[in-house]
């Protein structure tokens, strides 16, 4: 004898895909600025060897991305929960949404990071002042991954609001 | 002769299984790739540095890891589909799936990392002997998103069995 499911049956297929899109495409972004920042890091610290501990910081910026991913996939996990609340396709939607939006937000995030620190630690090499200038556009980019933490978090929110208890 | 249902939903262990095999398979590609890369970075700087060479074996290593990530995960997922002990229903096969995707793909993506890092890492540190911790660096914050994807492989598939009362 089984017990019925306490909601939509499919609804978790949605709900744990959004789990894991969070992780994924942040981790995807992360990954994208970690290796472009890091060779344009290489590149420049044969030269310049005593500028790489400044440099690594879009490769840390990078790493960021990482846990904001991180975050989102931990908060839609612990929302599918069927046994204390009915699961509804309502709530699979919600957090369908809310990972993508968290993982997809970080990967262009981390492209933007790669590609600004990649550029930013080379000309960082050949001339000092602009190193203000390039974490200045680097928090720009972090912060689009910021937004999708936020609509994520917010999406999220929804699940479980579908019906008066 | 009857034979007896299947407890719990039958198409579910498709999912299950396939999570288990993404785990690994993906997390293979990218420790595939960071090996490979790296490892024609370490061969092109051995020829004129050869005395650097173990040294330049970390990024190589590193990579290696990303499978045995992977493998753990698959392992959890495959001792976690257990109609016998206790039914398996769709739910536990969506969690299982999401499991091994989310650690697959973060691996694949922390490899891809590793192998462009280390291969640039590997032949700068060849020509400037002081580059050698900063590339650890930067090849260990890539490795922490394999990581992130072990974690959240671990809390998904810990969520199977979880849907209803026993």
């Amino acid at each position: 004898m089984s017990s019925k499911f306490s909601g939509d049956e499919t609804a978790p297929f949605f709900g744990f895909l959004g789990a894991a899109a969070a992780l994924v495409f942040s981790c995807m972004g992360a990954a994208y600025g970690t290796a472009k920042s890091g060779v344009g890091v290489a590149s420049m610290g044969v030269m310049r060897p005593e500028l790489v501990m400044k440099s690594i910081v879009p490769v840390v910026m990078a790493g960021v991305l990482g846990i904001y991913g991180l975050i989102i996939a931990v908060i839609i996990s612990t929302g599918i929960n069927p046994k204390a609340k009915s699961y509804y396709l309502f709530d699979g939607y919600a957090h369908l949404s809310s990972g993508l939006a968290c993982g997809l937000a970080g990967l262009s995030a981390g492209m933007a990071i790669g590609i600004v620190g990649d550029a930013g630690v080379r000309a960082n090499a050949q001339q000092p002042k602009l190193f203000v200038g390039m974490i200045l556009i680097l928090i720009f980019a972090e912060a689009l991954a910021l937004y999708g933490l936020i609509v994520g978090i917010i999406l999220s929110s929804r699940a479980g609001q579908s019906r008066a208890d």
